[in-house]
């Protein structure tokens, strides 16, 4: 899925209240990238995450859906979506981690490493999903540098969950002087727009 | 514990009681004690609702003792829905209690003539049986609330509800947690229907007056216990994931990986599972002031249960378990978390296994019964097992049963019980587990437990396709092991990571009885553990056939990944080669 997202409303989101929004986190945004970069440098060199952060808790990580083992060997593209857990309980838990144990037992769906593309790298746009506790510990860190998504998404988001994520954009509402329902009828309106959120 | 009563309610005088030392059974808890006596005084041909069946009732071997997350109680009888041996476990405060009490076991056996509901008491002064028909067909939270202004509230009860007294194949039994709530259930494989056989509504329990259970040497317990402690503390699942959001945290993670079951294993992908997750249900409990970290019983320290509230801060139910999220969740096609937590608390309440009894809302879904997503329906459909009604009975059967009466193809069962949460196409590791568990299709007979210490069967390499088989195997011996212990089985991730976990675990036990178990003495009790269950199976007459997933694994592709199970019949044969 490519998506253009150059363009739409801009939140800035107080720092206080980024914690938060872990259902946005959850339910994923956009970010643009280099395309052609190992997932490892898009979180360490891009997205400044300290590379010993991702190795004692980015324990299951997830190209398109399939469990990748080694984040150096799989290269972002345009529309993948990248999501992020840290270690699992259950059986089903250690067999989808990163290089476990048990990793045999979900062969048929684990990602295969790829060759780095050979071809100029230029800009993607790409999904992350953060799941459980990688969401509020990563989630404000992604924030710092500008995520997007969908208004029909954040409508979405901000009638199912809690009030607090609700007075996080409320309050981003506020800075830019409007309410939260003149926010709402906006989002209703630019529904098929993207919008941009960011830490204030 | 130094002693087993036995509980005999054929008596035409009445149930008569023996306690008698426990003997050479003494190295035995839990699993391997329940399956022992199951295998060893239980006809494998007998019919399950028969006086021949027995309930054996046993805490774990580190139970009633300091030891952190020994509360877990093993509940072992011929299963009225796999028609094999079964040990169902469960938190909560009772296996604890029964250690301190000083019982190794207790057995119900043989079956009263007449229609009267018996209690059976027990606290430091002995056992006392009554016949109480007041409690005829009340579900478990009423009955707990009745026993406790009886007795008092110091008590923890062992109870059925209105499922088990109708034999429902489907029932559970459940235990009180700390706060004396009938939440925490023995729920797979129709226990209750076996314990409403013998007409026994509830077995209340009272220590006061006893200690904890003494260990050989203090010393070397408390210090092997604080090590077990920090090991836990420290890893990222039981330190971090499963406190914060409980074991629905996998949610998000089995939908990611396209092995999420959804409209009853049609797709692997639910559309609302951000809806239902762990992380959701926490923040909604944090929210409303409830609690979304509590443990089941003292002496946790994961604390993966929670208190699910309304909007106005009422209780609903415990916080519900993943396999229960999606059972009435993404396989049914519900996407409410508050309706999926009432469901909870009927399944609860009226003592069903929320895996069988979801799944089977799910069969009475895809007969079209209720549509898919239904969300009053499937709370209808759950009422009326509590009434007993035809339809209610049904539901109650379990999923085989249900799917059986309306005819649908589809049934995801092996030996009769449910398939949880993982689809098997997925994780296939998962389904060589599922198809060969003594126990029928269970997700923590084959848990994450330590293999790479244990070398169970020989060392494995993990990245040869023939491996999981052998995974599998090795998986099953040492959670048939530590299922022993009364460890909560979530202890496995730190055992699996921590070589210096799994030594405290040693440790603690040694230092407990007084004895040097070595590793391997741990994976020979987990083998002669698998091979008694596995004979006593097929001398009820299992064979090869029953060590099979549902034909439609290997057939029917699941999407997003469209994989199907591959594992073959020859490779299934040869789990229990050991």
């Amino acid at each position: 899925m490519s998506v253009d997202i150059g363009h739409g409303l801009t939140f800035h989101i107080r720092a206080e209240d980024a914690q938060f929004l872990t259902g946005l986190y959850i339910h994923g945004f956009m970010v643009t990238c280099d395309s052609g970069t190992s997932v490892e440098n898009f979180l360490i060199t891009d997205r400044g995450i300290e590379r010993q952060y991702l190795e004692r808790k980015v324990s299951t990580v997830f190209v398109d859906g399939s469990p990748v083992d080694d984040m150096g060997s799989v290269f972002m593209h345009e529309g993948m979506t990248l999501a992020l857990s840290s270690a699992m309980p259950g059986l089903a838990g250690a067999t989808l981690r990163r290089g476990g144990y048990l990793s045999s037992m979900r062969k048929s769906i684990t990602c295969n490493p790829a060759a780095p593309a050979a071809t100029i790298r230029k800009k993607c746009s790409v999904t992350v999903k953060l799941f459980n506790i990688l969401a509020e510990e990563l989630g404000p860190a992604f924030l710092v540098r500008g995520i997007c998504l969908k208004a029909s998404d954040l409508l979405d988001l901000l009638t199912m969950n809690t009030s607090r994520f609700k007075m996080a954009f409320f309050h981003a509402a506020q800075d830019m002087r409007m309410d939260g329902r003149v926010l709402l009828d906006l989002l209703r309106d630019q529904a098929a727009n993207i919008v941009h959120i960011s830490l204030k | 514990m130094e002693k087993i009563l036995r509980i005999n309610m054929s008596s035409e005088s009445g149930p008569t009681l023996q306690e008698a030392p426990v003997g050479a059974l003494a190295a035995l808890g839990g699993r391997g004690l329940t399956s022992t006596i199951v295998a060893r005084e239980v006809p494998p041909e007998c019919h399950p609702l028969s006086a021949e069946n027995k309930i054996v009732i046993a805490p774990g071997l580190l139970s009633g003792t300091v030891a952190a997350m020994s509360g877990r109680l093993s509940i072992g009888c011929k299963s009225p829905l796999t028609g094999g041996i079964k040990e169902s476990n469960a938190g909560g405060q009772p296996a604890q209690v029964l250690a301190r009490l000083g019982y190794a076991a207790i057995i119900l056996e043989g079956k009263p003539k007449g229609d009267d509901l018996y209690t059976i008491f027990i606290n430091k002064d002995g056992v006392k049986i009554a016949i109480d028909n007041s409690l005829k067909m009340l579900g478990n939270y009423a009955t707990v609330d009745k026993l406790r202004k009886e007795f008092g509230d110091n008590i923890t009860c062992i109870s059925i509800g209105q499922a088990g007294e109708m034999k429902l194949a489907a029932s559970s039994i459940a235990c009180t947690d700390m706060e004396g709530r009938p939440a925490r259930h023995a729920g797979r494989g129709g226990v209750g229907a076996v314990m409403g056989s013998k007409r026994v509504k509830a077995i209340i329990l009272d220590d006061s007056g006893m200690k904890n259970r003494e260990p050989k040497d203090p010393e070397k317990f408390r210090a092997a216990n604080k090590v077990f402690v920090e090991s836990l503390k420290k890893h990222a699942v039981t330190g971090e994931a499963l406190p914060a959001y409980g074991t629905n945290v996998l949610t998000n993670i089995l939908n990611e990986a396209g092995g999420y079951p959804t409209y009853n294993f049609k797709e692997g992908r639910f559309a609302g599972a951000s809806k239902i997750s762990g992380e959701t249900m926490a923040a909604l409990e944090s929210e409303r002031k409830g609690n979304p970290t509590h443990g089941c019983h003292r002496g946790c320290v994961i604390r993966c249960s929670g208190i699910y509230t309304d909007k106005d801060g009422h209780y609903v139910s415990k916080q519900p378990e993943y396999e229960t999220v999606w059972a009435h969740g993404a396989h049914c096609g519900i996407d409410d978390i508050d309706a999926i937590a009432k469901m909870d608390f009927i399944d609860d309440d009226t003592g069903l296994d929320t895996i069988d009894t979801g799944v089977a809302i799910g069969m009475a879904m895809e007969a079209g019964v209720i549509k898919f997503g239904d969300v009053d329906g499937a709370i209808e459909l759950l009422k009326e097992v509590g009434k007993g009604t035809p339809l209610g009975r049904i539901i109650g059967s379990g999923a085989a049963i249900t799917g059986k009466v309306f005819g649908v193809e589809r049934v995801p069962v092996v030996k009769g019980q449910a398939i949880p949460a993982y689809d098997p196409r997925a994780v296939k590791g998962l389904g060589v587990t599922y198809a060969t568990s003594t126990m029928g299709a269970d997700h923590t007979a084959g848990y994450a437990t330590a293999t790479n210490i244990l070398k169970s069967g020989g060392f494995v390499d993990p990245l040869k396709a023939e491996g999981q088989v052998e995974l599998s195997r090795n998986l099953q011996i040492a959670t048939a092991a530590i299922d022993s212990t009364g460890m909560c089985v979530f202890v496995a991730f730190a055992l699996l990571d921590m070589p210096e976990a799994f030594g405290a675990l040693l440790n603690m036990l040694n230092a407990l009885y007084g004895t040097n178990l070595t590793a391997d003495d741990v994976t020979d009790l987990g083998k002669n553990i698998l091979r008694l269950e596995h004979d006593f199976n097929i001398r009820a007459g299992f064979t090869k056939v029953q060590d099979r997933l549902p034909l439609f694994f290997t057939k029917q592709d699941v999407p997003p990944h469209n994989v199907h199970f591959d594992v073959t019949d020859d490779e299934l044969d040869t789990v229990y080669n050991f």
